[in-house]
């Protein structure tokens, strides 16, 4: 780390809970005091260098705004202090400072003005910012009559235009369209190379991963990880997933199943098993891997009727990849026992993944239970298939061969990948 | 001597940096431009930022710093209120006109209460204009973190700015009425004399009390919105305790006299009347007991910018 630029020690926030209609004076005559408190934000301490990009990264309320709202002074923290060395520039909001009524061109300048840049600078730059916020033509229209993504790129515009020291930048860059986004980031990563400090909230967690330098991760107010941002995120991506805890590759579905406890047909639990039958935590990309979902039937003595299961393997982002279904598990099922779904190989790469179930009772849905059981897949060490594909290229495995064609014909040496045969074998 | 030790190419402009990791910039002022991409001050100040607590002073220098937010924000205030109103300057100008109109009618001319031998519409309007700027910048400046919530919770500036500058924007207003005294003083005939200087200090000392007024409740505003309730019966008291409608000589000769050195240390009365001291030649020429009331002021917007930067520490929370 270079220069420091920001370095916090034991940062804390805390905000009271409930209405605020408990200062009344006839509140007052009744009880005193009696305020719930709640921590935002709890013994944060961290180090950021110059020119250095930090991602900032959590679930809603885990005290991110928080936190660039203390170190941009727009709210004092309840314990601890942090140091900075520079100029602050805040863009939190999408027109945070702007005003509705103003025009465009009012708004730019009220706005450059109101993080301390002075009014000839802002002249100098005003064709700059004109022209990247892409909204020229109603630059002398009232704010009001601009639509929310005019606005935040307006918003964007000035403020990675008149850049400051240091960015604290809230997730504003969330507004704009592909293209706008894409500016803005190119523009980030410049300033950041200039020489000033960004910190960026942000829930787009690839782009994180590939721009910031670093990734800091909060959680219920507490800062869980700091780090280079690939592997802080991977982490967090990780915990997201399995934020229900179970990783033995087993889970109780007694107190999730949401359908009525009438009903024929029970499902019980849902564990991971490896082509032996034997349960295990993870499952091998590639390789054969089988859910077994435990059942007991209700009423005593043999049960009959149509009962079909499926089941739905999800990607990150809850992106659905596919499904298996039963048409008809036959018609006879003992008191108690598994219904075992089997892939021969399972065609995913490493990474995490659930799956939802469903079960149907003679045409009619008796169970619906989503994200039933998160897994995580792991590759093969003994799998000589040449590289995993690179992040973001998808989450299927795909059997694949590749050759050269030609008039001797002739296979390509060394990328030959022959996955199924010895995935089978 | 200078070494490189990070440097950055935006714009084909070399970004440089001291050994001591202070940016330096060539050219002199607040700031300059090291590339077009990156604003740099001078010295990179360092900025605590640490728990609420403590009573301290106002730093001017910081005050200063952020001067252009108080320009623009006077100006914000200015434009925003008459934008999409059809009337434009009128507004500026109508509420002491209409007060004037009415006080004239009623107690000029119905009443018929002594102005001192001055024309009433004249007499009761110079006074008026001293009046509506303190009126306007107490109710403002105490209204104004409710209203400005959405920015101040966004943006760090110095709270003290906001009722700073809506106490300046009722000056705006004044300057436009002071106008039409102007034009009403040639109709009536009355010169401007050298006397005319004391004016500036009289609207300081009204601008220093509104602006220590709003110090005090503006804070409470934030917490309880009774507050500005309470303000527009304090003002409308307020405008009855002073000699605005009637000549400070019709109560002065009838209040005992502990009443009556209140009535005289009512810093709005030594403005009132050093008003139409300075344009009428009639009312009362700042003296002791004005000064007295100075002080008062003075003492006031001390303590009340000592209050309100207290409560400015956790006043985004509060509002």
């Amino acid at each position: 780390m270079g220069e420091l630029v920001i370095s916090a020690h034991g940062l804390g926030k805390q905000f009271r809970k409930g209405a605020e209609n408990q200062g009344r004076l006839i509140e007052l005559l009744r009880r005193r005091g009696g305020y719930e408190y709640f921590w935002a934000l709890r013994a944060v301490s961290f180090e950021v260098g110059r020119g250095e990009l930090l991602g900032i990264i959590g679930r809603n309320g885990a005290g991110k705004s928080t936190l660039l709202r203390i170190l941009s002074r727009i709210t004092r923290p309840d314990e601890g202090f942090a140091e900075i060395y520079g100029r602050v520039g805040t863009l939190l909001d999408v027109g945070a400072g702007f005003h509705p009524e103003l025009t465009g061109r009012e708004n730019v300048y009220l706005n450059g003005s109101l993080i301390g840049i002075p009014r000839p600078e802002i002249n100098r730059r005003f064709d700059a910012i004109n022209d990247y916020s892409g909204v020229e033509e109603f630059i002398d229209t009232p704010l009001k009559r601009y639509s929310s993504g005019m606005q935040a790129r307006l918003g964007v515009a000035v403020a990675v235009n008149l850049p400051q020291e240091i960015m604290l930048v809230d997730e504003v860059l969330t507004v704009g369209d592909a293209a706008f986004r894409e500016k803005c980031l190119n523009r980030i990563t410049e300033i950041a190379a200039a020489g000033c400090t960004v910190l960026f909230v942000g829930h787009n967690l690839e782009m994180i991963a590939s721009i910031c330098d670093r990734a800091l991760w909060l959680d219920k107010g507490e800062l869980l990880a700091l780090g280079p941002a690939p592997e802080v995120v991977q982490r967090y991506q990780d915990k997201m997933l399995t934020e229900d805890g179970e990783q033995q590759g087993f889970c109780n579905l007694a107190e999730r199943s949401n359908s009525d406890l009438q009903s024929a047909i029970q499902l019980t639990y849902v564990r991971l098993l490896d082509s032996v039958g034997s349960q295990v935590p993870y499952f091998d990309s590639g390789r054969c891997a089988k859910v077994a979902v435990g059942f007991e039937t209700r009423g005593g003595g043999r049960f009959s009727g149509d009962v079909s299961v499926g089941l739905t393997i999800f990607g990150q982002g809850r992106v659905a990849l596919g499904h298996c279904e039963t048409t008809c598990m036959g018609t006879e099922l003992p008191d108690e026992g598994e219904f075992v779904c089997e892939l021969d190989r399972l065609p995913l790469i490493p990474g995490m993944y659930s799956l939802s179930l469903r079960c149907t009772l003679d045409q009619g849905l008796i169970h619906n239970i989503p994200s039933a059981i998160h897994f995580r897949v792991v590759g093969s060490h003994n799998d000589s298939t040449g590289a995993p594909p690179p992040l973001g290229s998808g989450s299927v495995l795909l059997d694949y061969r590749w050759f050269v064609d030609g008039p001797e014909g002739g296979t390509l040496r060394g990328r030959q990948l022959e996955r199924s045969a010895r995935a089978r074998s | 001597m200078t070494a490189i030790i990070r440097g950055g190419v935006v714009d084909g402009i070399e970004c440089r940096r001291d050994v001591d990791g202070i940016p330096r910039a060539d050219s002199a002022g607040d700031y300059s431009v090291v590339n077009a991409a990156t604003v740099v001050s001078k010295r990179a100040p360092k900025t605590l930022v640490c728990p609420a607590g403590g009573l301290m002073l106002p730093s001017l220098p910081e005050l200063w710093r952020y001067r252009s937010v108080l320009f623009v924000l006077i100006w914000l205030n200015v434009t925003y209120r008459y934008r999409q109103t059809f009337l434009v300057p009128l507004w500026f100008v109508l509420s002491p006109l209409v007060r004037m109109v009415a006080i004239s009618l009623l107690l000029g001319g119905i009443a018929r209460l002594p102005s001192d031998g001055v024309p009433y519409p004249i007499f009761t309007y110079a006074a008026l204009l001293p009046w509506e700027l303190f009126a306007s910048g107490v109710s403002r400046s105490t209204k104004c973190f409710v209203s400005y919530h959405h920015i101040i919770s966004k943006v760090y500036f110095p709270r003290m700015l906001l009722p700073t500058a809506e106490v300046c924007t009722a000056l705006v207003d004044f300057a436009l009425s002071f106008g039409i005294l102007h034009g009403m003083m040639a109709f009536y005939g009355f010169a401007f004399t050298p006397r005319l200087l004391i004016v500036p200090v009289l609207l300081v000392l009204t601008l220093a009390l509104a602006l220590g007024i709003g110090l005090w409740l503006g804070g409470a505003q934030a917490r309880f919105r009774d507050v500005s309730n309470f303000v527009s019966y304090l003002v409308q008291f307020w405008f009855f305790g002073t000699p605005l409608a009637y000549a400070a000589g019709v109560l002065t000769d009838r209040l005992p006299t502990t009443l009556k050195t209140l009535f005289l240390l009512n810093p709005m009365n030594g403005v009132v009347e050093g008003f139409r001291w300075a344009l009428l030649d009639t009312g009362r020429p700042p003296d002791a007991l004005f000064a007295m009331s100075a002080g008062l002021v003075v003492l006031m917007l001390f303590l009340g910018s000592i209050v309100f930067l207290r409560t400015e520490q956790s006043i985004v929370d509060l509002v």
